[in-house]
């Protein structure tokens, strides 16, 4: 059909076979079909416009967004929840599982006393007479139990009692259970993180992460650590001890073990003492360790060399106080003989020598003076004397006025034998084979003589219970006594041992702490930390040495020894 | 003209609509399909994340610790059971036959002297099994 839009009159044309007439409309018919023509197209256009836009949906759905429509929504897990914790090897710390919560409408129960019996024999613990008190509110909901298995549930949903209903949560579980407890911490009812690692993630955030956290910790030593521990602390009565093993290249703590420790699955029935890090938290008087920082600090300022020395046969007499020598040789000193005999008298001649000033600014470069830069949240900040007298001056020399926690004595000394380079201290594996930042404090060379000094004291000195043999252990002991209010409590020890190993090219720090040690008869009595502390760390040492696949050699044969010095 | 027209129409539109609900049906079912795959996924990764936390559990240091002392003979390594490689002696170098020695020597009396067929993998000369003299007794082999 063909028809001339334009004209009026309008003239149509209308073929049908060969005879075509041509049929003219004019006046008021003209206008009615002229105004139905206007709006039959207004129609049509609306129409076409209808379809256009569903066919452009069809074109965006099937060609564009195809990529969006296919893609799995995302999978709501209990990973979603809170990531997985592991340690560096993989091994998983702490994990999420979903299971069930069993709440009642107590207007639905028909007989209280006989569901909580019945709930009683499938949830071991159930406290019945509560149970039958709160099936007997006039509540219309009521928590009955946390966290159930599959066949509890079950069991319940067979004894077929109208009211109890179930919603489901998700549990925090902590296959290790005690295995670095105050590492990863626990987390409350309902899984906010309440201590340890677990509180650090939700504090920076990252309790929604769903990729795994991988720690620094190697649950191998963290157990050979522990072990050691479990057995120090039986062995010597103490109330408590604290252990650290940190990779003195990265700052990478592998183990770090406080005593007594709790089982984060069973946070509720722990005690105080037992969360309380005090590999972490506590900050002790170190005693006799901090001479191996005086030594480093005295031969770093170049006020002694490895010949000079101090005379050690009188006591000395400031203010009120008196500093004598617990293994008194009455006679002049060598600095090398001051570390190893362990004399408070030449650490605190050689603390004069460097001054107020100049000790503090050391102490401060080792990270002694601020609080661990560790990720946790129980991390205790140091005690140190304002003002800084002199009499402190010579106190701090042997590890008295300055308070610090397990965790900055070994990174303290990771430093000092490292080369001399200050680490961060971390929980979290460092990316292996990159090289970690640090801060330069202690030039090489005395670096290399304080290796040599700290393997002296192993051999000959004050450690010599701490050889691991074929492990050339080198480390300082200390023992200081605890402050109580107005003096030291001469009964209550800290003793402790830090050690490095292998001395000629050191890898790992251990260290190991015992809160109040009594002695033996294997020890003659003897509390102090050459008797208590240093043996554990030997045996420490002895039994991670071969997980961290470091070589042993004969330390009886002469020439090996000197080869294995020499860079 | 207008009828066979309507008529294709009312037969295309008849058909589109079959098509249209078939495929309907089918997408209806592979969705179904689907979800109940993501729903299996799901289920799955959860069974996967409880077998891991079981895993971790048994793999508990104590555990492993006393059931190796019960039913190994191994104890943990001590320092002397190391050594050097280099302590470690060479493996002799192999044995090269002086092969003009090893050539069948005739015994004088007939018969070749047992020699190995093979030295080194080579093959050496042998008499002919057929003419060797067996001597009277002997169990033929």
């Amino acid at each position: 059909m063909t028809y001339a839009r334009q004209g009026t009159p309008q003239t149509y044309a209308r073929h049908s076979g060969e005879n075509s007439r041509r049929v003219q409309i004019e006046g008021v018919a003209a206008a009615a079909l002229k105004k139905s023509q206007a709006r039959l197209t207004a129609v049509a256009g609306i129409f076409a416009i209808g379809f256009l836009v569903l066919a452009g949906r069809v074109v965006d759905l099937t060609l564009v967004r195809i990529p969006e429509l296919f893609a799995a929504p995302p999978v709501v897990t209990a990973l979603a929840f809170r990531p997985d914790i592991t340690d560096r090897n993989g091994i998983l710390l702490a994990t999420s599982l979903k299971g069930v919560s069993l709440y009642a409408n107590p207007r639905d129960i028909p007989n209280p006393k006989q569901a909580a019996r019945h709930l009683a024999a499938i949830i071991p613990g159930l406290d019945q007479a509560a149970t039958v008190a709160r099936l007997s509110s006039e509540k219309s909901f009521v928590w009955l139990e946390r966290h159930l298995g599959p066949r509890q549930q079950d069991a319940i949903n067979r004894l077929g009692i109208p009211g109890l209903n179930f919603e489901p949560t998700v549990k925090r579980i902590y296959p290790q259970g005690r295995h670095a407890a105050h590492v990863i911490g626990y987390v409350g009812i309902d899984s906010e993180g309440l201590g340890g690692i677990e509180k650090t993630l939700d504090y920076e955030g990252r309790q929604d992460e769903t990729r795994a956290q991988v720690l620094s910790i190697d649950l191998r030593v963290q157990n050979a650590l522990r072990e050691e521990l479990i057995w120090a602390v039986a062995e010597f009565r103490a109330i408590g001890a604290a252990g650290v093993v940190m990779d003195v290249a990265t700052g990478e703590i592998l183990a770090l073990v406080s005593l007594p420790d709790f089982d984060p699955n069973r946070i509720d029935q722990s005690i105080n003492d037992q969360r309380f890090n005090r590999a972490t938290l506590a900050v002790y008087e170190m005693g006799s360790t901090f001479k191996t920082f005086t030594t480093a600090n005295a031969l770093e300022i170049g006020t002694v060399n490895l010949k000079s020395g101090y005379d050690a046969s009188e006591p000395i007499r400031v203010a009120r106080f008196i500093i004598r020598d617990d293994h008194a040789k009455n006679r002049w000193l060598s600095v090398p003989e001051i570390l190893v005999y362990s004399s408070n008298i030449g650490a605190a001649k050689m603390a004069l020598d460097i001054g107020s000033e100049r000790q503090r600014k050391f102490l401060g470069d080792l990270g002694l003076l601020r609080a661990a830069e560790i990720e946790l949240p129980e991390v205790g900040s140091p005690l140190s004397p304002t003002p800084w007298r002199e009499i402190n001056t010579m106190t701090i020399a042997f590890g008295h006025g300055v308070a610090v926690s397990p965790v900055q004595l070994a990174n303290a000394f990771a430093t000092i034998i490292n080369g001399g380079v200050h680490h961060v201290p971390t929980l979290f594996k460092r990316v292996p084979g990159a090289r970690t930042p640090g801060k330069r404090v202690l030039s090489e060379h005395v670096s290399a003589d304080m290796r040599h000094l700290l393997r002296r004291i192993v051999v000959e000195g004050t450690g010599k219970k701490a050889a691991a043999p074929g492990y050339v252990v080198g480390g300082k002991t200390g023992t200081a006594e605890k402050a109580k209010a107005g003096g030291y409590n001469r009964k209550a020890l800290i003793a402790s041992f830090v050690g490095a190993f292998p001395m000629n090219d050191p890898r790992y720090v251990v260290l190991a702490l015992l809160d109040e040690p009594k002695g033996n008869e294997s020890t003659f009595n003897f509390a102090s930390a050459g008797w208590t502390a240093a043996p554990t760390v030997g045996r420490i040492i002895s039994r991670i040495a071969p997980i961290l696949a470091v070589k042993p050699i004969d330390e009886d044969d002469r020439q090996l020894m000197a080869a294995a010095w020499t860079p | 003209m207008m009828r066979p027209i309507m008529g294709a129409a009312i037969v295309l539109v008849a058909i589109i609509s079959f098509g249209l609900y078939e495929l309907k049906i089918e997408v209806r079912g592979l969705e179904s399909e689907l979800s109940g795959l993501r729903t299996g996924i799901t289920a799955e990764k959860e069974n996967i994340r409880v077998l891991n936390a079981e895993w971790s559990y048994l793999n508990r240091p104590e555990r492993l610790g006393n059931m190796a002392a019960r039913h190994l003979e191994l104890a943990p390594i001590v320092s002397t059971q190391f050594i050097d490689a280099a302590m470690i002696p060479m493996r002799p170098p192999p044995y090269v036959p002086d092969v003009a020695s090893l050539i069948p020597m005739d015994d004088g009396l007939g018969g070749a002297m047992v020699k190995p067929r093979f030295v080194g993998g080579v093959f050496l000369p042998q008499k002919n099994p057929r003419t060797t003299i067996r001597s009277a007794g002997e169990v033929p082999q």
